[in-house]
């Protein structure tokens, strides 16, 4: 009894919770506890009628917290978070409580069970609540200034977009010059334009951007501050040393890909004649006449697709694993280009499967038009590339799967690897930036679909190949997406986060450093308020992941919205004995829930 | 057994008539159609595949292109446009070409035009061999009789010798389709497999089954082209038997019905069958009928005039025009003898061999085993030569 108005609404789901669940069951125990003002059930909690009724429970009520039963708060926390700010009261005063994916949809033979599971964890939801306070979103100023790391076509791209909308853009180039892999390319897929020459035009305009300052040969070193008002520390000569600080709201990586470097005598890399697809594209794009390599004229091209990409573990220890994506149609597309060379070439493409997707797939087409000759090989038994003795030729062996396996054997005068893309060596980067890296060592986003180029560090955004391999035109576009991003938080002049981070009780504290050791965002700073060592959480760094909370020694840390004593009444809730008989003992419910 | 592929084989193929195999992607709608594609013997998708690839010795060692009777229905269903029927069609004429021994019908085959002069010189040069040969020693106005301008006893030694020069040229080529399809692998310097010689004797039946009926053509989705195809090859047939071993009734100077009925039959049948395929050809009203390679029309032309002449001729000298029929005879002879010295052994014509000993080398091909290692060079250096 604590004199706090809670509003408890239980879902059916439309039956997908009241199937499994007694739903009213639920409400008649939650009704015997003194706080809980308002219980009832709904067919669909989440539709705008009932929305509304919870408006109105509230403001007619005075309710000062609510609950809702429903499915994963990863689905509805924000509606109805929503639902509490439109009813007047702070949106972190609302709980939601899992008793869909977590209870109906886990207990489908045991009804009886799945109603008492369903009990407690409502009871621990409004145990939580019942410890709730108002709070206030934290609000940032940011800074109208970005930093682009990496002058390739989705960098250049991405700075100019930022400029446009008048933020300030301090471009970072490791290299000597900007343009990066694209400005080595000659015709590209699909329009047939130069890629020299598109890079070309970028960068003029980027050289003559009054908003943009370009820093080349070189690199971020470092980062401090806070989300909207970054310093990030970049060193402009690599022999001194020298180093200037700028400062950001956002920080855009750009960084890009490496290429996948094949190994000698991987697919007979090493011969005389056989070449990656980078190289190969160099000898397609330098001449426009017959086709030739070291003055003998191309007759026969084998392409072997898939090299350091789709790698089976069976067959290659350490396997790259995923698909480059670009590289299927890169190679059409220069298989394209040599079949408008004059001369009779034969073109064979050795493949796994053929990804050109999307329009990129009339290219294939075109190329079966022109002659090429696609074999899918088994992907346990990879080709084999040697010199021909009798020939002197180029010798591929492989096994064609739509020939019922038998094995054939190609003489080439050119062997093209196909090779992928493969992820950057930037520890320096990825350090300072605290930047996530995903397994297969390309920068992570968010959420693949709904949040592609933020990473969990606010503010900071990843677009082009180094967050996975694409083609230039898919980087550009996440380019596109990084500066609207940017826009978003920097134009505004603000930015609201959430409250539900750690705080530091100071008379406790005695600063040990565990905390800052144990946080991945490096939110704990050291401060010293009247002479004592104490720790400081920067509620813009701090994500509220909770993970300092209990490496403290002297339990100074607490988080908000998830306090210690909020944990403790949830457990209580969990424990507490229902009224009805017949229900499982609890040692039972918590196995499930464990 | 790995095969080394012949990146050219697309492009040679392609002067036979296959002109859109590239397209094709493999799915295998056209073997799922095919009502005579079987597991053991699966077209046309294999072909076109083997074909796409270069696998020449493949496609040279198989048989599927004449087990198929180009019904066309996988042309028409083929998502790609690839024309499978058509490419089977073509890889007819390859196989015949590769069969030739002489490399005449390839020459023809790439060639049509040389094909045309070498039909239009052989006919010229019949013309005035059996002019010459009447005008000195007979009569124009004479038909049968003593002085008659092409007597039939003489003609009929010709025919023979004809005869006789056509099985020297067809039967090393039959030997060569043998050797590819299953002397190579049989007899061969590998003799990794092995036919029962009870297996040949059991299964040549089907040689003569196949060549009379064409009962496989049966099994083709329309029973229309097989009707028609039938009734040509019957006609023609009869019209061959007549000519070999009954001429002296044909030439007699009254009507023998006994034998003159079929003569009848088989001479309506001709030109009915030809007028059908040269106005479907023309209007390109079946499946198999789009795509017409110059070797399908100078087969044609020619059976043509053969049959009309041949009908001219008779009509002429019944009517009592004894002068008139006699002409028509040279005609006659002037398509005869390119038809059957060019067209028989070197183009079109000389599937009328194949086709049916296909069905009988594929029956062999079917109880081929793997031949077992002889015991003293298991093991040893010469397993080499084995495997």
């Amino acid at each position: 009894m604590s004199g706090r108005k809670i509003g408890v609404y239980v879902c059916h789901c439309g039956g997908n919770i009241s199937d499994y669940v007694d739903v009213e069951k639920v409400v008649e125990e939650l009704r015997s506890d003194p706080d809980v003002v308002v219980a009832r059930t709904a067919m669909f909690t989440c539709s705008d009628a009932t929305q509304q009724e919870i408006i109105e429970d509230i403001k007619e009520q005075n309710l000062d917290g609510i609950v809702v039963a429903s499915c994963s708060p990863k689905l509805h926390t924000f509606t109805f978070r929503g639902v509490a700010k439109r009813g007047g009261l702070s949106p972190y005063q609302y709980t939601q409580v899992n008793v869909r994916e977590q209870c109906s949809w886990t207990h489908t033979d045991d009804h009886a069970g799945a109603t008492a599971k369903a009990t407690r964890l409502v009871k621990a939801g409004v145990g939580r609540t019942r410890l709730t306070v108002p709070l206030e979103p934290i609000v940032v100023e940011t800074v109208p200034k970005a930093v682009v790391i990496g002058g390739g076509v989705a960098g250049l791209r991405a700075a100019l977009g930022l400029a446009e909308i008048g933020i300030a853009v301090f471009l970072v180039e490791r290299e000597p010059r900007l343009g990066g892999w694209v400005a080595g390319f000659g015709e590209m897929y699909p329009h047939g334009k130069n890629g020299s020459e598109l890079v070309g035009g970028l960068v003029q305009q980027v050289r003559q951007n009054p908003g943009i300052t370009v820093f080349t040969n070189a690199e971020v070193t470092g980062k401090s501050g806070s989300f909207g008002n970054y310093r990030v520390d970049i060193r402009v000569d690599r022999e001194t040393g020298e180093t200037v600080s700028v400062e950001a709201g956002s920080i855009v990586v750009s960084t890009g890909f490496d290429v996948y470097s094949v190994a000698q005598e991987e697919f007979g890399y090493g011969l005389e004649g056989v070449v990656t697809l980078p190289e190969f594209k160099c000898l397609v794009d330098s001449n426009d006449g017959v086709l030739e390599y070291n003055g003998r004229p191309i007759k026969n091209i084998v392409y072997i697709y898939c090299v350091g990409s789709r790698q089976d573990p069976d067959v290659v220890e350490s396997a790259r694993r995923y698909c480059s994506r670009y590289c299927c149609t890169a190679a059409v597309h220069a298989s394209l280009q040599v079949a408008a060379k004059p001369g009779r070439v034969h073109q064979y493409h050795l493949h796994r499967d053929v990804r050109t997707y999307g329009k990129y797939e009339k290219l294939y087409d075109e190329s079966l038009n022109k002659g090429s000759v696609y074999l899918k090989v088994p992907d346990h038994e990879p080709p084999s590339v040697k010199r021909d003795p009798e020939t002197g030729r180029l010798l591929v062996t492989t096994r064609d799967l739509l020939a019922e396996g038998d094995e054939v054997e190609i003489l080439a005068d050119m062997v093209v690897l196909v090779t992928g893309m493969v992820p950057r060596a930037n520890e320096e980067l990825t350090r300072a930036l605290k930047l996530p890296v995903g397994k297969s060592g390309f920068f992570n986003e968010i959420h693949p679909k709904l949040r592609p180029v933020e990473t969990v560090v606010d503010g900071v955004y990843i677009c082009g190949t180094c967050q996975q391999p694409m083609n230039s035109a898919e980087a550009v576009s996440s380019g596109l997406a990084a500066v609207t991003q940017s826009a978003s938080i920097l134009k505004k002049g603000f930015a609201e986060l959430d409250p539900l981070v750690a705080v530091v009780d100071t008379g406790a504290c005695t600063w040990c450093g565990l905390c800052d050791e144990a946080c991945p965002y490096g939110a704990p700073q050291q401060v010293h308020p009247n002479g004592k060592s104490v720790a400081l959480i920067d509620k813009t760094a701090c994500k509220g992941c909770g993970g300092c909370v209990p490496v403290c020694p002297t339990k100074a840390i607490d988080l908000e919205g998830y306090t210690d004593a909020q944990i403790r009444a949830m457990i209580d809730g969990m424990l507490s004995t229902p009224s009805a008989a017949n229900v499982p003992e609890v040692a039972e419910v918590a196995g499930v829930t464990s | 057994m790995s095969t080394r592929v012949n990146p050219e084989l697309v492009e040679e193929l392609s002067a036979y008539g296959a002109e859109d195999v590239q397209k094709c992607f493999n799915c295998g709608n056209c073997t799922a159609t095919c009502s005579l594609a079987e597991e053991h013997e699966n077209f046309p998708r294999r072909s076109m595949r083997a074909l796409q690839l270069g696998m020449e010795d493949r496609l040279k060692g198989g048989l599927e292109p004449w087990l198929c009777y180009y019904c066309g229905e996988c042309s028409t269903l083929c998502p790609r446009g690839a024309q499978p029927g058509e490419t089977m069609m073509s890889l007819r004429r390859w196989l015949t070409s590769r069969y030739d021994f002489t490399g005449i019908s390839r020459l023809f085959y790439r060639r049509p035009r040389v094909e045309v002069v070498s039909v239009i010189v052989v006919a010229l040069l019949t013309a005035l061999g059996f002019s010459l040969f009447g005008f000195l020693r007979g009569n124009i106005h004479e038909y049968n009789g003593a002085n008659s301008f092409l007597p039939a006893a003489t003609i009929h030694i010709f025919d023979w010798s004809l005869a006789g020069v056509l099985l020297a040229l067809l039967i090393p080529n039959i030997f060569r389709m043998w050797w590819f399809t299953v002397g190579r692998e049989t007899m061969g310097r590998s003799r990794a497999m092995r036919v029962p010689a009870a297996a040949y004797l059991r299964s040549v039946y089907l040689f003569p089954l196949h060549f009379i009926t064409q009962k496989r053509y049966a099994q083709c989705e329309r029973r229309r082209p097989w009707l028609v195809h039938l009734a040509l090859m019957l006609s023609y047939v009869t019209m061959l038997v007549l000519i070999m071993f009954f001429l002296k009734y044909m030439w007699a100077a009254t009507i023998d019905w006994r034998v003159h009925v079929f003569g009848y039959l088989a001479s309506a049948g001709l030109i009915f069958a030809t007028v059908w395929a040269i106005i479907g050809r023309l209007k390109k009203m079946e499946a198999q009928h789009q795509h017409s390679h110059e070797s399908d029309w100078i087969f044609l032309i020619l059976l043509l005039v053969v049959a009309l002449t041949g009908v001219a001729q008779h009509v002429l000298h019944r009517s009592g025009a004894d002068a008139a029929a006699n002409v028509a005879y040279v005609v006659h002879l002037m398509g005869v003898v390119p038809m059957l010295g060019l067209e028989v052994p070197f183009s079109k014509w000389s599937h009328m061999a194949y086709r049916p000993l296909a069905m009988y080398f594929a029956t062999l091909r079917k109880h081929m085993v793997p031949a077992p290692i002889p015991e003293q060079v298991a093991g040893g250096m010469q397993t080499e030569l084995v495997s």
